[in-house]
């Protein structure tokens, strides 16, 4: 099997060839400190890359041809990425990129959606968002007009027929989507704080929102989806911490909920039948709820907040799952690797419908060591649980 | 109970700030005292929100909306409270650690521990051990609590408490800690005596620590 039918085969519960060999993805400065420790830096890093800037790696997708960890996953012999096609689907034109504040270490600034993010310089961490161009109907009213018109117009790179043929030929999976969620889009638009108190002040214009997003990404992708095929489809939330949902499931039903029902049904119209969602922190309540909405899969499932994979598979044995290995765990060493690695693997691997990685980016704390081993270890364990292994 | 005092109340719990503010100014017109209407109407009703949270049955828009409908009620009540009609539970110094620019969860536990009665002084984000216990020194405080988003950055908290025991403040002031990847096991590991999930629960770990402290 290629990547490609591997990927299809695997999360839609058929019996693939094999597991992947793949991670979620790297911060710059775990990647910088490996360097250090013994990776061959043959490729480099991208060129004015922060100690916090994420790395997406092979499951969480990369466009073609764009920088990230190539060193990481040429040393490890990683499959072949998962690609995302470089589709724009948030403000276009785009904003100016300008310092709204200036505070000494840290400022805030305006990136090119018009997300107000407040970020040391030095770019050493994660930014925090704090506002956006969004926080009445009216801004709606005019951003929607202004900023998001249903046309592909602008938002697809000048290279796109070579890419479609390129696509064509392609032995790895495709997907669509990018930072975009019936929460997360919303969340850039106006602030987390904002948006959460936005649900009590003004719901209808909330339910507008979301209505509004779903036939606007719908007519995107109908546009894409003339060119070429996509396997799967991304949908990036963030909208869980280790306490649970930030909102409430009934309000993630009234709100949420009949955007994903609007979106999946285009999507599995079109054939798409692995539609995954992206969010941090302790998802469980909302698991049946993106069910509900024609989610097929989830990922990272954070250990820290207390997602427990095993527990998941039992409660929902047609989830795709993808993630869920404790990246603390890996910090800490041999043991606790093994531990960790023993607990849940080789029991997620028997039930299927799973693909191994670190539970997101993988932290500086991480030693090139430790993750070498861990790699080594993991990899023995898909092995024994592969019909082929073409590898060695 | 007076009528107005438990519609103060059940308007902080359902975040309905016109009608907590509005009644607030009956309540101080019909000539019940202000300290009345801020320790039976606007503090049971937070408290009473805060509970539900606890319990699952409230999420952080719920916390977000009381909080201000806590805020439209007491801004009406301060020309007429005087420094003796409010009881002080004690004084917190918060932030998050250095190199971390999140702020929403150190802002809700600022929202609730103000909204319970603690005078709160918020030293922002991106805040060096040394400035917590400067800060710490200048305000007299009793609790320092830190927040932390990051694996990276959660280590640096064990820094504020050796900055805090450097200034001769070990003792005194208690360390609350909270954030993503923080676990009651390591507050013990770094000595920080406290620790909260979330922000309602931060409430009644800050009132442990000031019985600790007692």
């Amino acid at each position: 099997m290629n990547a490609r039918e591997r990927f299809l085969a695997l999360m839609t519960f058929q019996e693939p060839d094999r597991n992947f060999i793949w991670e979620f993805g790297y911060w710059a400065g775990t990647v910088r400190r490996w360097y250090k420790e013994g990776l061959p830096s043959i490729k480099g890093l991208p060129e004015g890359v922060g100690e916090g800037t994420g790395l997406f790696a092979e499951c969480a997708g990369v466009p073609l041809h764009r920088d990230t960890a190539y060193d990481v996953h040429d040393y490890f012999k990683m499959d072949p990425y998962l690609v995302r096609v470089p589709l724009n689907i948030g403000a276009y034109p785009p904003f100016e990129v300008k310092i709204i504040e200036d505070h000494g270490d840290w400022y805030i600034w305006q990136e090119w959606d018009g997300c107000l993010r407040k970020e040391l310089k030095d770019r050493s961490t994660l930014p925090t968002i704090v506002g956006g161009p969004v926080s009445d109907r009216e801004s709606w009213e005019h951003y929607k007009a202004e900023r998001l018109r249903p046309s592909l117009e602008g938002r697809l790179p000048s290279n796109w027929p070579q890419l479609v043929e390129e696509y064509k030929k392609r032995d790895y999976p495709l997907g669509l989507g990018q930072t975009h969620g019936f929460f997360g889009t919303p969340r850039y638009l106006m602030g987390v704080e904002e948006l959460l108190t936005k649900y009590y002040d003004d719901p209808e214009m909330m339910k507008d929102v979301n209505n509004y997003l779903a036939d606007f990404w719908i007519a995107l992708f109908d546009g894409v989806l003339k060119d070429v095929d996509v396997d799967t489809v991304f949908i990036w939330e963030d909208m869980c911490y280790k306490g649970g949902p930030l909102i409430s499931p009934e309000m993630f039903r009234e709100f949420i909920l009949p955007g994903y029902q609007k979106l999946t049904s285009f999507l599995k119209d079109h054939g798409i039948r692995i539609i995954q969602v992206d969010s941090d922190g302790d998802v469980w309540k909302l698991l049946p709820l993106w069910i509900e909405g024609g989610v097929t899969a989830v990922y990272p499932f954070e250990v820290a907040a207390g997602m427990d994979i095993v527990e998941v598979r039992k409660a929902f044995p047609k989830l795709g799952i993808t993630g869920g290995i404790d990246k603390r765990a890996v910090a800490q060493g041999k043991k606790a690797i093994d531990r960790e690695l023993k607990a849940k693997v080789p029991f997620m691997l028997r039930h299927g419908g799973y693909i191994p990685s670190i539970d997101h980016m993988v932290s500086r704390d991480v030693s090139f060591e430790n993750f070498k081993y861990y790699r080594e270890k993991l990899n023995q364990m898909i092995k024994r649980h592969s019909k082929a292994w073409e590898r060695d | 109970m007076s009528a107005y005092l438990t519609t103060i109340a059940d308007g902080v719990q359902k975040g309905n700030q016109e009608l907590v503010a509005k009644t607030v100014d009956e309540a101080l017109k019909a000539g019940i005292a202000a300290e009345e209407i801020l320790s039976k109407g606007l503090v049971p009703g937070i408290q009473a929100l805060g509970q539900l949270f606890k319990d699952g049955q409230a999420y952080l828009p719920e916390i977000l909306i009381s909080a201000r409908a806590m805020r439209s009620g007491t801004e009406k009540l301060k020309p007429h409270l005087t420094a003796k009609d409010i009881h002080k539970k004690g004084t917190v110094v918060i932030g998050t650690v250095e190199g971390d620019m999140h702020d929403i969860g150190k802002n809700l536990v600022k929202m609730m521990l103000e909204s319970n009665g603690y005078e709160v002084h918020d030293l922002g984000v991106d805040v060096s051990a040394d400035s917590f216990a400067k800060a710490a020194q200048e305000t007299n405080t009793d609790i320092v609590a830190a927040s932390a988003l990051l694996t990276t950055t959660m280590l640096i908290i064990a820094d504020i408490v050796k900055a805090l025991k450097e200034v001769g403040l070990k003792n005194k002031v208690k360390v609350m800690i909270g954030g993503a990847p923080i676990t009651r096991q390591f507050a013990n590991e770094i000595g920080a005596a406290g620790y909260a999930d979330d922000c309602a629960s931060a409430v009644d770990e800050a009132d442990r620590l000031m019985k600790l402290a007692a």
